[in-house]
């Protein structure tokens, strides 16, 4: 990112220093709802985010010069993922730019929720844009303006300078697995949590989709009942244990005594309404989650074509494992591949 | 009195114009209008937008609300009211026009909402959503698509909306609804979208069951759509399969058997099913009377 465009918008008249600082006349911007940083641009594996000065939010929302959102605008901070496209880029280059933004985006929100807990959503919520040589192309989605609303409300997810390399890894390990056969389940378990943390979805279905998740991770491959259930939740608690030892014991409880009644609950839609409840299962699910999908993910990576075992089955047997005081099985799967 | 409301449906295009669904409209504001409505008169601002605007005009949903008359007078209050008096209406045409055309509209709340009572320089009360007008100037690329055949159809969906209110604001039922309506996320691959769709259903049909849930969901789910023998052994052919592949993906079964029963690639399967979804909600909601004129095949969108 170097130079400028060259061309004086109004806001760099109301605050010369804010110069567009693209380095090039074509780029796509995708507001990343929620995040928050404190470098002015990070790189993060192949993703480059901004966090644009007004001058370069106004090259993509220039009807927001005549809004009184400048003084909210340095507030909200917000962050963009920012692609630069070199010349020749023409108008047919445009719905391929807003797709990558959108498949990108996607990917980096994925990463984000799979790391740490905190509020964040998918450009296609929001907003995407295309500028190109002055024409600008929008994509709006249902809650347009969140990237600007979300900080200001404290909804937030807040990257750290050594945190940017981890996602980094974490959304080419996304797109590595996209583009590998036989992922069609793994890719709607990672659905499943992030459908579950969408706004205006309600508690019950987030536990629901959660739950739904748990299953697609940590079941026993065609197994359903009591004692597999029990199995299951088993290892979700396992895989917290072995990620953040030593464990609150209110989440034992919550694994060992109440999601399955909660399961019950939910997916018979009989559960009263009592959301501190709710609340509680989300994080725990989310957070078992964020754990057994990353593994599973480096699991599907590692398979060889002579693997007996499915990318599940080595994942759940290592947890096994684990349970009887042997994390080597786990260890493998995060290991480095040689070389 | 009655007072005119227009709510903006974001993304809905109407290129034959007014709509009539009976008591209420989907209309083209002129622009001149629009501009009285938001008190823009004289703004040259708003005036550079009338090209974009008359090129591809916005759609309203123009309806009457019964108010007392005091609440016109503008006042903040008084329009946080007029709001909340317009929700459930809009709500109700919210799920109509999902269950019509199949696709979940953006709600009306994100954008702008105009309560045409006595219009004065500043305009008339009128709450904006997350989007503020910005759908009133930019509808390019309309994801419903409206036109004077779908008026009877979505009338009637609309009646049968309002009269069911109550049912599907029940726990069940509404998770259901929310169900069906992430499907439409962008983006969602099959797979993900086959998971919602018997989440939506499965405690509406399987509540009292334990075992024998595929055989269970299939008949159910195709006793629902249709009464006519043929079609009910297609249904429930295709549920059974729909219900396969759901199990498959959730017990990582490979998934490649059961594709190739499929009578269709999987995205056109997924997308046929969800259709015959809605319809399977609204005949259980008990619109069999309504719903029996219809095809499962996708309608206005």
């Amino acid at each position: 990112m170097a130079g400028g465009t060259g061309s004086v918008l109004i806001s760099q008249q109301l605050r010369p220093n804010d110069v567009v600082r693209f380095s090039t006349p074509h780029v796509a911007l995708a507001p990343i709802a929620g995040l928050q940083m404190s470098a002015g641009a990070v790189e993060a594996g192949n993703l480059l985010l901004v966090r644009c000065n007004r001058a370069e939010w106004e090259t993509a929302e220039r009807a927001y010069v005549f809004k009184d959102w400048h003084t909210q605008y340095y507030e909200a901070n917000p962050v963009f993922l920012l692609r630069q496209y070199e010349p020749p880029f023409e108008p047919q280059h445009i719905q391929n730019a807003l797709d990558d933004l959108q498949s990108a985006g996607r990917r980096l929100v994925t990463g984000l929720r799979l790391l740490k807990p905190g509020s964040v959503l998918e450009p296609v919520y929001t907003a995407r844009f295309v500028v190109s040589d002055g024409l600008t192309v929008r994509e709006l989605g249902p809650y347009r303006t969140e990237y600007l609303a979300m900080p200001l409300d404290g909804l937030t997810w807040m990257l750290e300078d050594a945190e940017a390399e981890g996602i980094g890894r974490l959304v080419a390990t996304i797109e590595a697995v996209e583009s590998i056969r036989d992922t069609a389940g793994l890719l709607a378990t990672i659905d499943q949590f992030n459908l579950a943390h969408t706004p205006l979805v309600s508690n019950a279905l987030s536990v629901h989709l959660l739950l739904t998740a748990i299953t697609m991770v940590f079941a026993d491959e065609g197994a359903s009942g009591p004692r597999s259930a029990a199995t299951m939740y088993n290892r979700a608690m396992l895989a917290m244990r072995w990620a953040s030892p030593p464990l609150d014991p209110a989440i034992e409880t919550f694994y060992r005594e109440r999601v399955q009644s909660l399961r019950n609950l939910v997916h018979h839609h009989s559960l009263a309404q009592n959301e501190a409840e709710l609340d509680e299962a989300k994080t725990n699910l989310s957070w078992s989650l964020r754990v057994g999908i990353r593994l599973l993910m480096q699991a599907y990576l590692r398979r060889s074509p002579i693997d007996v075992a499915t990318p599940r089955q080595t994942l759940n047997r290592a947890l096994d494992r684990f349970d009887a005081g042997d994390a080597s099985g786990l260890e493998a799967i995060i290991r480095p591949p040689a070389g | 009195m009655q007072l005119r409301v227009l709510a903006c449906l974001p993304r809905v295009g109407t290129p034959s114009g007014v709509i009539d669904l009976g008591g209420s409209h989907i209309i083209h504001l002129p622009f001149d209008e629009w501009l009285a409505l938001e008190g823009q008169r004289q703004s040259a601002v708003y005036d550079k937008l009338r090209s974009k605007y008359t090129a591809r005009p916005p759609a309203f949903w123009e309806w009457s609300l019964d108010v007392d008359p005091a609440l016109t007078s503008p006042d903040r209050e008084n329009t946080a009211t007029l709001a909340k008096l317009a929700s459930k209406d809009l709500d109700v045409f919210v799920a109509a026009l999902h269950w019509y055309t199949g696709t979940p509209p953006i709600h009306p709340r994100r954008s702008v909402i105009y309560f045409d009572a006595e219009r004065t320089e500043d305009g008339v009360p009128r709450v904006y959503g997350e989007s503020e007008k910005e759908y009133a100037t930019e509808n390019s690329q309309p994801a419903i698509v409206l036109r004077s055949l779908d008026a009877g159809p979505l009338a009637t969906m609309l009646v049968f909306a309002s009269q069911t209110t109550a049912k599907w604001r029940d726990g069940a039922y509404e998770h259901s609804v929310q169900s069906l309506s992430l499907s439409s996320t962008p983006g969602l691959g099959w797979s993900t979208r086959l998971l919602l769709l018997v989440a939506a259903f499965e405690a509406l049909l399987l509540a009292d069951l334990k075992k024998g849930l595929q055989e269970a969901f299939a008949e159910r789910f195709a006793a629902l759509l249709t009464d006519e023998p043929a079609e009910r052994k297609k249904w429930t052919w295709w549920g059974r399969l729909g219900y396969e592949l759901r199990s498959d993906l959730v017990h990582a079964r490979s998934i490649d058997a059961t594709i190739r029963k499929l009578p269709a690639p999987p995205e056109e399967f997924v997308a046929r099913l969800e259709r015959a979804g809605v319809v399977a909600l609204c005949r259980l909601l008990g619109g069999s009377d309504v719903v029996h004129q219809w095809q499962v095949e996708p309608a206005a969108c």
